[in-house]
């Protein structure tokens, strides 16, 4: 086995999808990826108005484990439905019947490359290419947006966090790593994140599965957290300038104790299923790690439901798998087993999750 | 188009998070995905990238470099499939898990 090109990711979503016609939905992204390739969703799931959990994988280009993991997760859940069996990683096994609940009690959509043209390019010419190809719209030969830097999460970071939080982000066209974009969601990529997301408010739970740590990560990554100064928000521009400066008392950023005590929950939950595989510890914390980041897709997800209360809550979560961007096929087929059962393990959790 | 030069994955150790956020701070590495530091024996670490012009010692914390990641990176790309092994309707991908 070798590692999934573009192509042969869109190609195994069409062919899961004929294969088992009553058990998926085929969704195609409506924007174009800047070198014209069109992404796909597999939406797996029998019924329809159940609680959705949506997989991210391949929003960075060099992170390659992600989408065949993801491909791996959608035809091992198909295939064990159809046959009326249970599912085993390593040392971690879900029965029949949690398989059944999965694929009949709930909807499982699964993005596996948001982002194909970085991945192109990572895999044909420079392994270490984090972002996408777009040019920058200036000019000035400058190529790529970090695509989990461009979500309307607190986008503009000059103006949203402190000058010395060193906030993850930046505003340079140049920056090989983590330009932002020229505006909040200017990036086809991002739209269509943003597209599933509006248009699929049975979406609860949104799993964005990067590499490498390990870790998993959960809300938020904007600031440390805290539950008693519910004003100290995101939404508030009173707090402009403050923000992402680690232990100090000027701002944090709100959660719910049971907003808090439902991600640690299911992080744990993931934790335990990744751990049961082969060992392997995938630590959870706070996506407030050594610094602050602004414009990623879990705080995105979580952060809608507060900017409009008429959108659903959805839990964001980062899963870092793995230790290398692009470990040997051997090694990436053990965290592709982890990264299935972390998300099987969430699914069958997420019903159980308190309300949000 | 490759990159101009090795970047190479190296840990950097300090004993707390000040010191290993310090040491960050002047190395200005690429981060990775994250910038996730860990629990590391009686101090702290964290994995990052450097080109290797600027690999470089700092006063706070130890610098070992892991891997000469685009070394790696290139040699992984004998690794990509080079076809469409799914170009045939009929050709269904299989998952890792055992079926059972």
């Amino acid at each position: 086995m070798t590692y999934l090109n573009p192509a042969e990711v869109e190609s195994a979503l069409e062919n899961l999808a004929a294969a088992y016609p009553s058990a998926t939905e085929l969704i195609t992204c409506p924007n174009p990826t800047h070198e014209g390739r069109t992404t796909r969703v597999l939406r797996v799931g029998t019924r329809s108005g159940v609680d959705g959990l949506l997989l991210l994988g391949g929003v960075h280009a060099r992170e390659w484990v992600p989408p065949d993991a993801l491909v791996s997760l959608a035809a091992d859940l198909l295939e064990a439905h159809g046959l009326g069996t249970g599912l085993v990683y390593g040392g971690q096994r879900y029965t029949a019947d949690e398989v059944r609940h999965v694929v009949e009690g709930m909807a499982v959509y699964v993005f596996p490359c948001v982002n194909p043209d970085g991945r192109a390019h990572s895999q044909t010419a420079d392994p270490l290419w984090r972002k996408n190809r777009r040019p920058h719209p200036r000019g000035g030969g400058c190529v790529g947006v970090d695509v989990n830097r461009n979500f309307d999460f607190l986008w503009d970071h000059t103006a949203k966090f402190a000058p010395d939080s060193r906030v993850a982000t930046s505003a340079d066209p140049c920056d090989r790593q983590v330009y932002r974009g020229p505006s909040a969601a200017s990036e086809p990529e991002t739209r269509n994140v943003v597209w599933l997301l509006d248009t699929r408010p049975d979406i609860r739970v949104l799993v964005d599965v990067h590499s490498a740590v390990p870790v998993i990560l959960h809300a938020w990554g904007s600031d440390e957290n805290q539950s008693t100064r519910p004003e100290q928000t995101f939404l508030d521009p009173r707090f402009d300038g403050l923000r992402g400066r680690p232990r100090d008392s000027a701002y944090g950023e709100y959660i719910t104790p049971a907003d808090l005590g439902a991600v640690s929950a299911l992080s744990q939950r993931m934790r335990d299923a990744v751990k049961a595989v082969r060992g392997v510890d995938y630590p959870v914390e706070q996506a407030y790690g050594l610094y602050p980041t602004s414009g990623a897709s879990d705080d995105y997800a979580y952060s809608r439901h507060f900017a409009d209360p008429a959108k659903t809550k959805v839990h964001g979560f980062t899963i870092e798998c793995g230790r290398t961007f692009q470990p040997s096929w051997a090694e990436a087929e053990q965290v592709i087993r982890e990264v299935g059962s972390a998300a099987l393990a969430l699914a069958l959790a997420v019903p159980a999750a308190p309300p949000g | 188009m490759t990159p101009d030069e090795p970047v190479f994955r190296v840990r950097v150790e300090a004993a707390t998070l000040d010191d290993l956020r310090s040491a960050v701070d002047d190395l200005e590495p690429d981060l990775g995905c994250r910038a996730v530091a860990r629990a590391e024996g009686d101090g702290f670490a964290i994995d990052v990238y450097l080109p290797g012009s600027r690999l470089a010692t700092t006063r706070s914390a130890t610098v070992t470099v892991l891997a000469d990641e685009t070394e790696n990176g290139l040699a992984r790309q004998a690794e990509v499939g080079r076809d469409n092994r799914f170009a045939a309707r009929g050709e269904v991908p299989r998952g890792l898990g055992l079926k059972e």
